[in-house]
């Protein structure tokens, strides 16, 4: 039995096909005034979870991973930051490379003051969780000397804003971290020489316990 | 009317629908090798449930295949049954939850070894920090039915090196679930080719990942960008892959400058995938780096419905935001991933390449 041609249409319409693509997720958030350019400011969370902005000096933190990070942001304005694309590097000016670049989707939430910042600072995804230490290819040591840190976003409406900004990065705004951050943060890390440099956890706490390193 | 008229048509075009493909695989076959013509692993053939996604880690020791001295591979051959989400050759090097030694003893084909498995997630072949500094050997995410062999051969005086005893781990994930069906049993044969030439160049390998993946009902078209850089001298690119899960639209990778901050031109575009689920592996290129600079890529998704629900995808998400967010992880139903396999000459040393 053959099926008439004037069915093919409607035989190939009806057909189970992908599932239609899912929605943006409605997620926006625009802050300030969709006619002028946008403006960022570039910020960095601090160990505490505050967001700072940043003129010179840039705390290394440990995450959950090791190694020391640069938590940059943006403070922002005249776009949507629900998401935006935050991208961030760190360029050595005595050579012009690029030691660290990342690039992530971040969400900001709109402040009273008509900017928005990085929603939920205690946690580190609204963040780029830049890489400082350790490496193996900077010339220079990466704590307490200049570099340039260069933010840029764009929005889901590709409004772009972009910052660039000397800063010097520094080891000790975790006292418990800063022997080993400056050992990790040499020029040309080597594994071998920092591995027994580790914080000493003092006593466990309403005990007399060593509570090791 | 129009009620009427419809009915029919419905019931002509549902009939016309194709219906699922009657599953067809004919049986792989794999050429044994002999101890002059190099070292062929079997991993036994192993069930595959519905409903389960199991990662299983397999260690041998390699043989003495030359005298005692180091011996040279330079093609490798692989053969999977489909339904294989990955198969990753490791060389064990740290060992911290993932012991060999704590395995259960197995042939795989005719050499001895262990096995640990992984029937849950809680299993330590799961747990990627157990394997972090252990160096790739090889990978491929081919299981196809209609074509489940990968025949890679290095380049021209191009091989990798082992010494005899030295163990090796091959690490199968096989998923029989929603996202992906493996209609038949688990198998996985790799044949390590002897490379019979002299003074080859050595292979070396990059398996980098980005892991601050979120990829959410609220931002669901996010991309995650990584860099490496490889020290100040050149290599030559000559085969790459890249990896996620069912969440991933495409995949990038470029040749990067390691100078520019922006995302590399078309032209630098050396790799590109739109297919999570047995990506291609590109061989044979001769892609050489720039000095001081290495390579830039990019995973790009798209949110989509957990057919397991958002319960599952929640519960692992450690920031606990209820939007439905799949973060990073193994588990191919519930986690994503944005891995690059990276393989180029000459080697150079692990901690001499950065990445980000």
């Amino acid at each position: 039995m053959t099926r008439p041609l004037w069915l093919l249409p409607l035989l190939l319409t009806a057909c189970p096909d992908e599932p239609d693509p899912q929605p943006d997720g409605g997620l926006s958030c625009f802050v300030g005034n969709p006619g002028l350019d946008a403006e960022i400011q570039i910020v960095h969370r601090s160990v505490e979870g505050a967001i700072q902005t940043t003129s010179v000096a840039v705390p290394l933190i440990q995450p959950p991973q090791g190694g020391k990070v640069m938590l940059v942001g943006v403070r922002a304005r005249n776009l949507d930051g629900c998401p935006l694309q935050l991208s961030a590097s760190l360029r050595d000016e005595c050579n012009n490379k690029i030691l660290t670049l990342e690039r992530r989707p971040v969400i900001l939430e709109p402040q009273a003051d008509g900017w928005a910042v990085p929603k939920d600072p205690i946690n580190l995804d609204n963040f780029s969780n830049l890489p400082g230490c350790p490496r193996s290819d900077n010339d220079r040591r990466m704590n307490s000397e200049p570099y340039l840190l260069k933010v840029s976003v764009t929005d889901k409406a590709g409004r772009t804003a972009e910052q660039t900004q000397p800063i010097t990065p520094y080891c000790g705004a975790e006292p418990e971290f800063a022997r080993l951050c400056e050992c990790e943060c040499r020029s040309r890390f080597d594994r071998e020489e920092c591995p027994a440099v580790l914080p000493d956890a003092g006593t466990v706490p309403g005990t007399c316990w060593d509570g090791g390193t | 009317m129009k009620r009427l008229l419809a009915v029919p048509f419905l019931l002509s075009a549902l009939s016309a629908c194709p219906g699922p493909d009657e599953p067809t695989f004919e049986p792989w076959t794999l050429e044994d090798l002999t101890a002059e013509q190099g070292l062929s692993v079997r991993v036994p053939e192993f069930e595959v449930p519905s409903g389960v996604e199991t990662q299983d880690c397999y260690f041998f020791q390699m043989p003495d295949l030359n005298n005692g001295q180091p011996y040279w591979v330079n093609r490798f051959h692989t053969a999977i049954n489909p339904g294989s989400h990955h198969l990753n050759v490791f060389r064990v090097n740290t060992i911290h939850g993932l012991d060999p030694a704590l395995g259960t003893p197995m042939q795989i084909g005719n050499l001895s070894g262990t096995v640990v498995y992984g029937k849950d997630a809680s299993s330590e072949c799961w747990k990627s920090p157990n394997w972090a500094d252990w160096p790739l050997v090889a990978n491929s995410q081919n299981s196809s039915p209609e074509n489940p062999y990968t025949d890679w051969v290095l380049p021209t005086n191009v091989a990798t090196k082992f010494t005899p005893g030295e163990w090796l781990m091959v690490q199968t994930h096989y998923v029989n679930a929603t996202t992906q069906s493996a209609p038949f049993k688990g198998k996985v044969g790799v044949n390590f080719h002897l490379y019979r030439g002299t003074d080859p160049i050595e292979l070396g390998t990059l398996f980098a990942t980005q892991q601050s993946l979120r990829i959410c009902r609220s931002n669901p078209t996010p991309t995650y960008t990584g860099t490496c850089k490889f020290p100040p001298s050149t290599v030559t690119i000559t085969a790459a892959n890249g990896h996620f899960h069912s969440r991933g639209k495409s995949f990038e990778v470029y040749t990067w400058d390691g100078v520019t901050d922006t995302q590399p031109p078309e032209a630098a575009k050396f790799y590109e995938s739109d297919r999570w689920d047995d990506p291609p592996m590109s061989t044979g290129m001769n892609i050489p780096s720039t000095e001081g600079g290495g390579i830039w890529w990019n995973c790009n998704y798209q949110w989509v419905e957990p057919p397991v629900g958002c319960d599952a995808v929640n519960e692992r998400d450690p920031q606990k935001a209820g939007d439905c967010c799949y973060t990073f992880g193994g588990i191919v139903e519930t986690s994503e991933h944005c891995n690059v396999f990276l393989y180029y000459y000459p080697k150079v040393a692990r901690e001499e390449i950065f990445c980000n």
